[in-house]
C-alpha cells in the first residue's frame, strides 16, 4: 500500500490545474491506480446495493397494510417500522400519554449541554444552571409537583435516560476524578495516596459489566435493612465510580504535564495549596489533556449502552425490545441501523467539538 | 509587599507538621477500616438473615447448568462449578484472541490505508475510522446478531444452488452457525481437508462457529480495528520524516522501508496504547452476556442464581479479570523492553 502522505513537507509548488490534481490524487503510480480502480469498483458495488436496499426499493410507509407491506417480494428496507416504534425507542416504557413530558425533560438537559459547550459560559455560575437543569429533568420525568402524576423511575426509558445516565454519570465522576487524580499526583506517599493507586487500577483492571453486576447484586447485601436504592440510582453509582477511575488518569496525566515551576512560583507567592491547585495547576492540567478527556466522554457516552444487560430501559434497551417485536420480525436490521445513527450523531458532534476547541 | 512568613520549603517541614501528617493517616485508616467493618457486618448479617450459604465449597460440587461451545467438554450435572469457571474463562480468551488477530490485521490495514498517497484509499478508511468508533459496540454486536439469525435454516439449504449436490463448500452459513473448511483432524482420528456438509437440520464437518460467537468476533473485530488504526497512524506519524527520507534515499522501495523501517519503530511508539486497547477488547468480551454467548461473565452469571452466593462468586469474576489484566500489562511491558533493546542483536 502506497504511504506518500506521510512524507511530504517541502516547500509548495505553484498551484496545479483541476486535472493534475486529480490525477497526483487518483493515478499517481500503477499502484495508486490499481488501489483506485479496485476500491473504486467495490465501492461503487457496494454502494449502489447498499442504496438500492436503503433508499430505491425501500418502504417508508405501510399504510393499511402493516408490516406485510413490508414482506412483499423485492422490497428492501423497512423504514417503516422505524416509524411504526418511534415513540418505543425514544421513550421506552414511559406512560404514552405523558411522553411530551420526556421530550421536555430532554431538551432541557440537551439545552444545558449546548449552553456548557460555549467557552464564554465557563464560570462558577455554570454549576447552577446544571442544578436547575438536573432539577427540571427530575419534576419533568418524575411529576408529583404542578399537577403532573407521579411517573416512577423504573418506567422511564430511551433516550432521556441514556442521556441522564451520560449527564449526571460524568458530573458525579468528575469530582471524585479529581480528587483521586491529585491524592494519586501528591508527592507525599499516604494510605490516602496508595488507596487512590488501588482503586484507579483495581476500576481499570475490570470491566464495566462486572462492575454494574457488583452493584446491582451487592447494594442491597451492603446498605441497612430497610434502606435500598433503586436500579437507576444503583447503575448511576457504578457509572460515576467507574468513569472517575478513568477521568483520573487523564487528569494526572495533565497534572504531570504541567511544569515543576509552576507550583514552586504559586508557592513562592505564599498561596495556600488548596489556591494553587485550584487555580494554578488543575486548570493548566485540564487545558492540556482536553482531548483525551472528550474521548473518555464519547467512550462513556458509548459504555451507556451495556446498562441493557442489568434491564434498565435506555436507548439500546428500547432498540432491542422494538427489534423483537413479534409482528415486525425480521426488520432489526434497521432499527439498529437508525439507533446507530441517533448514537452516531452524539458522539460524532462531541468529537468535532473537541476538535473545535483544539484549534480554537 | 512585604511577605509576613517565609513559605515552608518542600525539602523541610514545618515542625509540628509531622505529628498532623501522622494523626492525618491515622484518620483516614480509620475511617476507611471502619466503612469495611461495616460493610462485612452488614453483608454478613444480611446473609444470615436469608439463610445464604458463604464460602467457597459451593466450587467442587456439581453444576447444574451446563456450558456449550467451550474447548473443555463440559458436563452438567457431573462437572464442578469449579470447572464451569474454567470453561467459561477458555472461551473468553477464546474470542478474546481470535478477535486480537482479526482487530490487529485489519486496523494495521485501515490505518495504513488513512495514510496512502490514494485519495480514494484514505476517504474510505477515514469513514471507515469515524462509523464504527463513534457507535457502542454492543450496538455492533447487536446488529450483527440480527444478521446472522437472518441467515437460510440448513433444511432451507436445498435452494441453495450446489449446495445439496455433496459438493465441496469453503463456507456454509446457516442461522445455527457458519461452518468453514479446514485442515485437521476428523471425528474417526484422520487428517485432512475438513469439508462442511449439510446433514439434515444441521451442518456437520469443518470448523464451525456459533452465532453468537461470529457475531460477537465480527462486533467486537470491526469496532476494535477502528482504534487500532488510529493508533498505527498515530504511531507512524510520530517518526521523524527524516525516517522516509533517509531510506528512500538509500534506494529502498516503499514496503522495504515500510516493513523494515517504519513500522517496526512504529510499534515500539504504538505498543502501550495498543495493549490497553486488547485489554479493553478483553473487557468489552463480557458483552457476550447480552447475546448469550457463554463467556467467563455469563458462566458467572448462570452460577449467581444457580447458588445464590453473589459474595464469592463476584469475588472470583473480580479476581479473574484483574489477574488477567495485570498478567497481560506485565507481559507487554516485558515485550516492550526487549523491543527497545532492538530485535536480532544479542
Amino acid at each position: 500500500m502506497a504511504t506518500a502522505g506521510v512524507a511530504g513537507g517541502s516547500a509548495a509548488p505553484p498551484r496545479p490545474g483541476p486535472w493534475l490534481r486529480l490525477r497526483r490524487l487518483f493515478f499517481n503510480s500503477p499502484g495508486s491506480t490499481l488501489t483506485t480502480l479496485l476500491l473504486g469498483t467495490i465501492s461503487v458495488l457496494l454502494g449502489w446495493q447498499f442504496l438500492r436496499w436503503a433508499l430505491v426499493q425501500a418502504v417508508f410507509s405501510t399504510g393499511a397494510a402493516g408490516p406485510e407491506a413490508c414482506r412483499a417480494p423485492g422490497v428492501g428496507a423497512c423504514w417503516a417500522v422505524v416509524g411504526d416504534k418511534l415513540r418505543l425507542i425514544l421513550f421506552g416504557s414511559y406512560p404514552f400519554d405523558q411522553q411530551w413530558r420526556a421530550a421536555l425533560a430532554m431538551v432541557v438537559l440537551l439545552a444545558a449541554l449546548a449552553l456548557s459547550a460555549w467557552p464564554r459560559l465557563w464560570r462558577p455560575g455554570l454549576a447552577l444552571l446544571w442544578m436547575l437543569a438536573l432539577a427540571a429533568f427530575g419534576v419533568l420525568m418524575h411529576g408529583g409537583m404542578f399537577g403532573l402524576p407521579v411517573v416512577g423511575d423504573d418506567q422511564w426509558g430511551g433516550l432521556p435516560v441514556t442521556l441522564l445516565l451520560a449527564a449526571m454519570g460524568l458530573a458525579a465522576g468528575f469530582p471524585l476524578a479529581v480528587a483521586l487524580a491529585v491524592l494519586r499526583h501528591s508527592a507525599q506517599a499516604g494510605v490516602a495516596r496508595a488507596l487512590a493507586v488501588a482503586y484507579i487500577e483495581l476500576v481499570r483492571a475490570v470491566p464495566l459489566l462486572a462492575v454494574l453486576f457488583l452493584v446491582s447484586v451487592m447494594i442491597p447485601l451492603f446498605l441497612p435493612q430497610g434502606m435500598d436504592l433503586s436500579k437507576l440510582l444503583r447503575v448511576f453509582v457504578a457509572f460515576a465510580g467507574f468513569t472517575a477511575a478513568y477521568l483520573a488518569e487523564v487528569i494526572r496525566g495533565g497534572l504531570q504535564a504541567v511544569p515543576r515551576g509552576q507550583a514552586e512560583a504559586a508557592m513562592a507567592l505564599g498561596l495556600t495549596r488548596w489556591t494553587t491547585l485550584s487555580t494554578v495547576l488543575l486548570p493548566q492540567a485540564l487545558r492540556a489533556v482536553q482531548p483525551a478527556l472528550v474521548n473518555v466522554f464519547i467512550a462513556f457516552f458509548k459504555a451507556t449502552s451495556i446498562v441493557v444487560v442489568v434491564g434498565i430501559f435506555d436507548l439500546m434497551t428500547a432498540a432491542k425490545r422494538a427489534a423483537a417485536d413479534a409482528q415486525w420480525q425480521g426488520f432489526g436490521t434497521e432499527i439498529y441501523l437508525f439507533v446507530a445513527a441517533i448514537y452516531f450523531v452524539f458522539c460524532w458532534a462531541m468529537s468535532r467539538y473537541s476538535a473545535w476547541l483544539q484549534r480554537r | 509587599m512585604q511577605q509576613q512568613r517565609p513559605p515552608p520549603s518542600p525539602a523541610r517541614p514545618r515542625p509540628g507538621s509531622r505529628a498532623a501528617a501522622v494523626l492525618r493517616q491515622a484518620l483516614a485508616f480509620g475511617l476507611l477500616g471502619g466503612a469495611l467493618f461495616l460493610m462485612f457486618h452488614l453483608t454478613a448479617e444480611h446473609l444470615r438473615a436469608r439463610g445464604i450459604r458463604t464460602g467457597f465449597d459451593f466450587l467442587w460440587q456439581p453444576a447444574t447448568t451446563p456450558v456449550f461451545d467451550s474447548p473443555l467438554s463440559f458436563q452438567a450435572g457431573v462437572d464442578s462449578f469449579a470447572k464451569a469457571f474454567a470453561a467459561g474463562a477458555l472461551n473468553s480468551l477464546k474470542i478474546t484472541a481470535a478477535a486480537i488477530v482479526a482487530a490487529t490485521l485489519f486496523g494495521l490495514l485501515v490505518g495504513l490505508g488513512r495514510m496512502s498517497g490514494n485519495a480514494l484509499a484514505r476517504a474510505l478508511c477515514g469513514g471507515y475510522v469515524e462509523l464504527m468508533r463513534n457507535v457502542p459496540v454492543l450496538l455492533h454486536i447487536f446488529f450483527w446478531y440480527g444478521l446472522v439469525l437472518e441467515l437460510p435454516a440448513a433444511a432451507d439449504l436445498a435452494g441453495v444452488p450446489g449446495a445439496i449436490d455433496g459438493g465441496r463448500h469453503w463456507l456454509l452459513a446457516t442461522n445455527r452457525g457458519v461452518h468453514l473448511a479446514w485442515f485437521g483432524v476428523d471425528d474417526a482420528g484422520h487428517w485432512g481437508w475438513q469439508w462442511p456438509r449439510p446433514d439434515g437440520l444441521q451442518i456437520s464437518g469443518g470448523l464451525s462457529m456459533t452465532p453468537e460467537f461470529l457475531a460477537l468476533f465480527i462486533g467486537l473485530s470491526l469496532y476494535t480495528a477502528a482504534f487500532v488504526a488510529e493508533i498505527v497512524r498515530a504511531a507512524v506519524e510520530a517518526l521523524p520524516a527524516g525516517q522516509w527520507q533517509a531510506a528512500a534515499a538509500l534506494g529502498l522501495r516503499r514496503h522495504t522501508v515500510l516493513a523494515r523501517v517504519i513500522l517496526p519503530q512504529a510499534l515500539r511508539i504504538g505498543l502501550p496504547a495498543l495493549t490497553s486497547e486488547y485489554l479493553g477488547l478483553f473487557k468489552n468480551s463480557t458483552l457476550a452476556v447480552a447475546i448469550g454467548y457463554q463467556d467467563f461473565m455469563a458462566v458467572s452469571n448462570t452460577m449467581l442464581t444457580d447458588t445464590g452466593q453473589a459474595v464469592e462468586v463476584m469475588a472470583v469474576v473480580m479476581a479473574f479479570y484483574v489477574l488477567v489484566s495485570l498478567l497481560v500489562s506485565a507481559l507487554m511491558h516485558a515485550f516492550e523492553r526487549r523491543s527497545q533493546r532492538g530485535w536480532g542483536r544479542p
